[in-house]
């Protein structure tokens, strides 16, 4: 697969701190129908990355090739139609005074004639399961609705490339769900690549690759599964434990010794009944004293 | 706060609501005119027919509008005292005392004011009641369109309206929050001396202000993020249509400004 984004040394450095740079020479590339997840702490960089993919922020090093187009003060809009982005706080995004409205402003933007926004906006609000709630205004919508007419937004305008900027970081856990199943659909459906930036572990987990930055530099990058496997460092990361190494973590200080490196809930589940029906085969019943 | 109508809006399905609110605004902007060309009892008398039936034909109840001008009732009367007690000399003369005149054109002048009064309200509050705030927007921005040829930025100030409109209800949920954080913390609103009070304003004031640009923040670079670069170069999803029914709407104006022009002769 060709890339669709490559970023080379990118560095940034914010015009009121004086001290270490946010982006310090990051190089990366990003394929085509990738799902990659960003993680690290909180003011590791990875928000600022983000926005400087978008050309949202002038970095002042280093070079970002969106769908082959260099990113430079004259390129900006040509970049970012190929960008669709979905910030944190549902509420600050919402620019439409209704539902509808607010599918509708990309394309606005885009000069899209009046007669294709209608059927645009309705296709994006039915894929998105809002099409009830056409004419609802923000403020009677909840976090999780709000997320997703912002993915309708950008449904509609059907970038190749969606960026998650902790997109569900303030959701409550269903909310959480619901989009990010909508998210993986796009992601089959429209071969969409997906950048998310995220403390979410099912986000991270549902990535094909993950990057981690720390301090502004960019220091591992690797599957999932094995920067899941790295247990307890996770947390220093800037990501939460699995839950199954959690699991693990729990059965090794009970005497038990599950398989080594990342499984996910499925392999977890699988090993668990595999090691159980073997037991059963010859009863033992734990003995009481 | 719920006492008053103004920049309510009420849900009804009636002719008048669905009217176009360029129309709506227009029309509403006309009939002052309308209701100062009106110099005689008879012409006032068909102006209250009309306002009548426009109320009429909205389906909305007389009593919600009897309720809206409630809390405006004492500016009006005292309007209305004033032309009464202090006006010049003129007609029969009632009742004299120092410098206060109870004359007959007093007497003819302040029912006209209240009339007036009475009238303009009415038809604003039936404006409002009937018309959603963002079609309102909306239909100022189309009918401010001709400024362009005067340079005015039509198209962004239609983008601030808008934006304006959609944060209302948000700001309103966000100082309830912050009051009653406030609250939590031991501050009282609405408690203590006048100095006190403006003072417990302070704290709800401020996170108020800061979270307001905090949003405009986040929003402008989302819109950015969204395409937005000048709103000039952009193409309209809500869009006004005028129909039949606001051209009859004109043409009831037009008879009622006739019969109007006719009565002033008289």
């Amino acid at each position: 697969m060709e890339n669709i984004i490559e970023v080379h040394q990118l560095s940034y450095q914010y015009p009121d701190a004086s001290e270490r740079p946010a982006l310090n020479q990051i190089s990366f590339d990003v394929r085509a129908g990738e799902w990659l997840a960003i993680v690290g702490h909180n003011g590791s960089g990875k928000s600022t990355l983000a926005k400087a993919i978008d050309g949202l922020l002038p970095f002042t090093e280093g070079e970002v090739i969106v769908g082959g187009v260099a990113l430079t003060a004259d390129t900006v809009w040509q970049v970012r139609h190929q960008i669709g982005m979905i910030f944190q706080n549902p509420d600050n995004q919402f620019v439409g005074a209704t539902v509808e409205d607010d599918v509708a402003f990309g394309l606005e933007n885009r000069q899209v004639p009046r007669d294709q926004m209608i059927k645009q906006v309705a296709e994006a609000l039915q894929r998105v399961g809002m099409a009830d709630f056409a004419q609802r205004a923000p403020s009677s919508l909840s976090g999780g609705q709000k997320q997703r007419v912002a993915l309708a937004g950008i449904v509609a305008v059907a970038p190749k490339i969606l960026i998650l900027d902790e997109a569900t970081s303030m959701l409550d856990p269903q909310g959480r769900q619901a989009m990010l199943a909508l998210v993986r659909e796009l992601h089959e459906t429209q071969h969409l690549t997906v950048i998310s930036i995220t403390h979410d572990i099912d986000e991270a987990a549902s990535a094909n690759r993950i990057l981690v930055v720390d301090d502004g530099r960019l220091v591992q990058e690797d599957s999932p599964a094995a920067i899941f496997a790295q247990g307890e460092r996770l947390i220093e990361l800037g990501l939460d434990v699995p839950f199954t190494a959690k699991l693990a973590t729990a059965l090794r200080q009970r005497g038990i010794t599950p398989p080594s490196g990342y499984q996910t809930t499925a392999e977890m589940e699988e090993w668990l009944w595999q090691s159980l029906s073997n037991t059963s085969a010859t009863p033992t019943k734990p003995t009481h004293p | 706060m719920s006492k008053f109508l103004f920049g309510r809006y009420l849900p009804l399905n009636s002719i008048v609501h669905r009217l176009d609110p360029r129309n709506k605004l227009l029309l509403s902007f006309c009939y002052i005119i309308l209701v100062f060309l009106a110099n005689n009892w008879l012409s006032y008398l068909i102006l209250i027919a009309f306002t009548l039936g426009a109320i009429r034909a909205s389906t909305i109840p007389l009593r919600i509008f009897v309720r809206g001008i409630r809390p405006l009732i004492w500016l009006i009367l005292f309007t209305v005292a004033l032309q009464l007690l202090f006006s010049p000399t003129g007609g029969h003369v009632y009742f004299h005392w120092t410098f206060i005149n109870v004359t007959q054109y007093g007497v003819v002048n302040a029912g006209y004011i209240f009339i007036r009064f009475l009238l303009i309200i009415t038809m604003s509050t039936l404006l409002t009641l009937s018309t959603q705030p963002l079609d309102i927007a909306t239909g100022l921005a189309s009918l401010m369109k001709p400024l362009r040829w005067v340079r005015v930025p039509v198209d962004t100030l239609a983008m601030m309206l808008s934006i304006a409109l959609r944060f209302v209800p948000t700001l309103m949920d966000e100082a309830q929050k912050i009051m009653n954080a406030q609250r939590a913390r031991g501050v009282d609103f609405g408690e203590g001396g006048l100095i006190k009070q403006a003072k417990a304003l302070l704290p709800l004031m401020v996170p108020l202000f800061i979270s307001a640009f905090n949003r405009a923040e986040d929003l402008s670079i989302a819109m950015e993020a969204r395409g937005y670069q000048d709103s000039e170069h952009r193409s309209q999803y809500r869009i006004l249509t005028w129909q039949r029914r606001d051209t009859v709407t004109w043409l009831i104006f037009a008879l009622g400004l006739a019969l109007i022009l006719i009565c002033r002769r008289w």
